[in-house]
C-alpha cells in the first residue's frame, strides 16, 4: 500500500510471483525423483501388466490374447504353467517360512551379544556384516564349491561321506537356507545393534534392581523397546525372500525332480522367480506374456501381504 | 613446361592416394563360442591367416554360446551389431532361418568362386543341417562335439577285444560288468561328465525330432536308448550321483568318459593311452556319431563385395588349414583335411568312420526347444527321480508347450 492508500502494483506483482514460486518450487525439487520413478518403476509395471495379456516372444512384437495367459496359469490343468505357478509359490512360501525367522533371530542373537561390548565386538560386527557386501554370484560360486558332494570342503573335511547337498532333500534346503542367512544377516544386524543401543539403560538397571534376570529383562524390556525395527525388518525380509532367485538358480538350478504330474516335473526347490525367468527368457522360446502374468500374480500377493503387515504395525502403534 | 610438370605431379599424387586407399586392409569380425582351450586354437588359426596376407584382418571375438545366439537373433539386419561371420551349433540353423537371422552360403560362393563350397567336400552327416533342399545355409567345421574317451589299458584288462571295432555296445558293457562283479572290484565302466552330454546319445537313433514345424520325437526309440543307461546305473557299474567323473577318469577308476571334444586337452595330460569312440550303442552295425556340430554362418546383414570376398578368403584359409583345428581335438568335417596322413595320427580320426549319410529337405525348426529341454531334464532319469516313461512324457509335453508359444508369434 502506498501513503495515499492505493496498492503498489510492483509490490502486488512481487507477492503473486512469490506465491506462485512457493506453490510450484517444491514440485520442481521432487520432479527428478518423480520422473525417475515414472520411467524406471511405473513404466515397467504398466508394460508388465500389458505384457501379461499378450503372447510375446522376445525379438517379436507382442500379440494381444486377452485373458489366455491367466486361464493357463489358473485354470488349465493341461498346461505346464498351471503347475509351475503353484509349485513355485509353494517352494517360495516354504523358503520364506524357513528363512525369515532365522533372518530375524540369528542377527538379533549376535546383536545382543555384541551389545555387551565384548572384546573385539567391532571386529566381529564387521566380519558378520562382510558377506552382505558380496554379490550373489561370488557367494554362490564359493558355497557351491564348499557343498560339492565329491570335492567340496564340507564333505571331505568333516568326513560326512557323500552328502548330496545339491540334489537331495532335505540337504538342498538346509544348504540354501544356511547360505541365505549367512549372506543376508549383516544388514539386520546393523539395524538391531543400533536399536539395542537406544534402549534406555536406566530402565534395565531398575529392572535388575527389582530382581529381573537377564532373560526377563530381554523379553519384557528390550524386545518391546525394539519392536519397530523388528517389525520393519520382518516386512523387509519377507518381501526380499519372496523374490529369491539367485541362490537356487546358481546352486542347483531348482533341484531334482520329486514328482511328475500330468507330464510336468516338479522340482525340489525351484522358486516362482525361476519359473518366471525361464518362461520369459528361455533360449528355447521365450513367453514373456506368461512370465508377466505369473509375475503380476506374485506382485499382487506380496502387495496384499505388505498391506496386512503395515496395518498390523499401525494398530500396534495406535 | 611448368604446367605439364604440375599435371604430372598431381596425377602421381592421386595415384599414390588411390594406392594407399586400395592397400587399406578390410577388417571382418568373426564371432565364435569357443570359450575353452579350443578358443586358443581358433585364435592361432586367425593369427596365421592375418600374418599370411595383408588384405584382410580377421578380428576373432569369443563369447558365450547363449550370447552369440541371442545377439545374432536379436540384431538381425543391424550391421553395427553383427559380425561378418560367426560359428554356432548347426542344429540352430532351422531356427535361424525361421527367424530370418542368417543368409545362404550361396552368396559367399558367388562372391568367392576360388573355393569349392559344394557339399561333396564335407563328410557325410555334415549335410544334416547344412543343406535345406539344394540351398546350403551353414558350413560345418567339425562334428561331433561330444564323444566317449576310453582308457585303453583298463578296457583291455576288463574287456579284451571290446575296442577292436571302435564301438562299445551295451552288451559289451554287460560283459565287463559281469567280470567286475565276479572279481568284486570297485571299478566303474562309463561316466558322463555333464547333464547335457547325454544329449549326444539321444541322437544315436536319428532322433531328428521331426520335420518343419512338427515335433516327432521317436518315443520308443528314445526309451530304448535310455533303458540301458538306467539298467547299468542301477546295477552300480556306471558312475554314482555326485561323483566327479572327470576326476575318476583321471585317476583311472572309470574306464570310459562321455565328454566333449573340449576336454581332450586335459585328458592328454593324464598320461595314459586313450581312444575316442562313439557313446555306448545298442547295436554296433548302426553306430553313428551325431550330436553337436560347429558350423560357420553368415548373419543377416548387408555386405559389400569386398567384405564377402574377405570372408570367403578366410573361410578358404580355414578349411585348407583345418588340420590345425584338429589340435583342439576337433573331429574334422572337411574331407581333404580328413584324408591327410597327419590327421590319421590324431585320436579323433577314429570317429570318422561313423558318419550318418543324411541331409534333410525340411529340417525340424524347433531343435533348440528339444535340446534345451533335454539339457534341463539332464540326468533325472538315471538318478531315479523319474522313470524313463515319465522322462519322455515330460520332454514331449514341455517341448509342445514351448513350441506352441514360439508359434504364437
Amino acid at each position: 500500500m502506498t501513503l495515499l492508500g492505493k496498492s503498489n502494483p510492483k509490490v502486488t506483482n512481487k507477492k503473486s510471483t512469490l506465491r506462485l514460486y512457493a506453490r510450484w518450487v517444491p514440485f520442481a525439487f521432487i520432479m527428478p525423483h518423480v520422473l525417475v520413478f515414472l520411467i524406471f518403476n511405473m513404466y515397467p509395471i504398466l508394460s508388465g501388466i500389458y505384457a501379461s495379456f499378450t503372447s510375446w516372444k522376445l525379438g517379436h512384437a507382442p500379440v494381444w490374447i486377452g485373458l489366455e495367459n491367466y486361464y493357463k496359469i489358473f485354470v488349465d490343468q493341461s498346461s505346464i504353467y498351471y503347475y509351475q505357478l503353484r509349485w513355485g509359490m509353494i517352494n517360495t512360501l516354504k523358503f520364506v517360512l524357513f528363512t525369515v525367522p532365522l533372518q530375524i533371530c540369528v542377527p538379533l542373537f549376535f546383536a545382543v551379544i555384541l551389545n555387551t561390548k565384548i572384546r573385539g565386538h567391532k571386529l566381529f560386527s564387521s566380519i558378520i556384516y562382510l558377506p552382505s557386501i558380496l554379490s550373489i554370484s561370488v557367494v554362490m560360486v564359493a558355497w557351491k564349491n564348499i557343498f560339492d558332494p565329491s570335492s567340496g570342503i564340507l564333505n571331505n573335511m568333516l568326513g560326512l561321506g557323500k552328502v548330496l547337498w545339491m540334489s537331495r532333500e532335505p540337504w538342498n534346503w538346509i544348504a540354501l537356507v544356511f547360505i541365505t542367512i549367512w549372506w543376508c544377516m549383516g544388514s539386520n544386524l546393523i539395524i538391531y545393534q543400533s536399536a539395542l543401543a537406544s534402549v534406555p539403560n536406566d530402565i534395565l538397571e531398575a529392572a535388575s534392581v527389582d530382581g529381573a534376570n537377564a532373560v526377563r529383562r530381554f523379553f519384557h524390556i528390550t524386545l518391546p523397546s525394539i519392536k519397530f525395527p523388528l517389525q520393519y525388518t520382518l516386512i523387509a525380509s519377507i518381501v526380499s525372500q519372496f523374490g529369491i532367485w539367485g541362490q537356487p538358480e546358481m546352486f542347483n538350478d531348482g533341484g531334482q525332480t520329486i514328482a511328475v504330474v500330468n507330464g510336468v516335473n516338479r522340482e525340489s526347490n525351484a522358486m516362482i522367480m525361476q519359473y518366471i525367468g525361464r518362461s520369459g527368457f528361455n533360449a528355447a522360446g521365450s513367453n514373456v506374456g506368461i512370465a508377466s502374468a505369473m509375475a503380476l500374480t506374485v506382485g499382487i500377493m506380496m502387495f496384499a501381504i505388505s498391506i496386512i503387515q503395515f496395518r498390523m504395525i499401525r494398530r500396534d502403534h495406535m | 613446361m611448368k604446367k605439364i610438370l604440375a599435371v604430372i605431379l598431381a596425377l602421381t599424387m592421386m595415384l599414390g592416394v588411390c594406392a594407399t586407399a586400395s592397400a587399406e586392409p578390410i577388417t571382418i569380425d568373426f564371432w565364435t563360442l569357443f570359450t575353452g582351450a579350443d578358443g586358443a586354437t581358433m585364435s592361432e588359426i586367425v593369427d596365421m591367416f592375418n600374418a599370411a596376407q595383408d588384405e584382410v584382418i580377421v578380428n576373432h571375438i569369443v563369447m558365450e554360446n547363449d550370447d552369440v545366439n541371442a545377439k545374432v537373433t536379436m540384431s538381425a539386419g543391424d550391421n553395427d551389431a553383427l559380425p561378418h561371420l560367426f560359428i554356432q551349433h548347426s542344429w540352430r540353423q532351422p531356427t535361424y532361418r525361421a527367424d530370418n537371422a542368417i543368409l545362404p552360403i550361396s552368396m559367399l560362393a558367388e562372391a568367392y568362386p576360388d573355393f569349392d563350397f559344394s557339399m561333396e567336400n564335407w563328410v557325410p552327416g555334415a549335410a544334416l543341417y547344412n543343406m535345406v533342399g539344394d540351398e546350403r545355409w551353414c558350413i560345418t567345421t567339425d562334428f561331433p562335439t561330444v564323444m566317449m574317451y576310453a582308457n585303453v589299458e583298463l578296457v583291455n584288462e576288463w574287456g579284451p577285444g571290446v575296442l577292436d571295432d571302435g564301438v562299445l555296445t551295451w552288451d559289451e558293457v554287460g560283459q565287463i560288468a559281469d567280470k567286475i562283479e565276479a572279481e568284486g572290484s570297485d571299478m566303474k565302466i562309463v561316466g558322463a561328465s555333464g547333464k547335457d552330454v547325454l544329449m549326444g546319445n539321444y541322437w544315436e537313433k536319428g532322433f531328428i525330432y521331426g520335420a518343419g514345424d512338427e515335433l516327432a520325437i521317436d518315443r520308443e526309440g528314445l526309451l530304448a536308448s535310455i533303458k540301458p543307461w538306467e539298467t547299468y546305473f542301477d546295477r552300480g557299474v556306471l558312475w554314482e550321483e555326485g561323483d566327479d567323473v572327470g576326476a575318476l577318469f583321471a585317476v583311472e577308476e572309470i574306464m570310459f568318459l562321455v565328454d566333449g571334444s573340449w576336454s581332450s586337452n586335459h585328458i592328454k595330460e593324464y598320461g595314459f593311452e586313450y581312444m575316442m569312440l562313439p557313446t555306448p550303442m545298442l547295436d554296433a552295425e548302426t553306430a553313428y556319431v551325431d550330436g553337436g556340430q560347429h558350423a560357420m554362418f553368415l548373419p543377416q546383414r548387408t555386405y559389400t563385395d569386398e567384405e564377402l570376398q574377405a570372408v570367403g578368403k578366410f573361410v578358404e584359409f580355414f578349411f585348407e588349414n583345418e588340420i590345425k583345428w584338429a589340435e583342439a581335438a576337433s573331429v574334422l568335417a572337411y574331407v581333404p583335411a580328413t584324408e591327410l596322413e597327419e590327421y590319421k595320427t590324431y585320436p579323433q580320426y577314429a570317429l570318422n568312420s561313423f558318419r550318418r549319410p543324411i541331409s534333410l529337405a525340411d529340417p525340424f525348426v524347433h531343435n533348440d526347444v528339444v535340446e534345451t529341454t533335454l539339457g534341463e531334464l539332464g540326468m533325472e532319469v538315471l538318478y531315479g527321480n523319474m522313470t524313463a516313461e515319465e522322462y519322455v512324457d515330460v520332454l514331449i509335453k514341455t517341448c509342445e508347450e514351448r513350441i506352441e508359444a514360439k508359434n504364437a508369434n
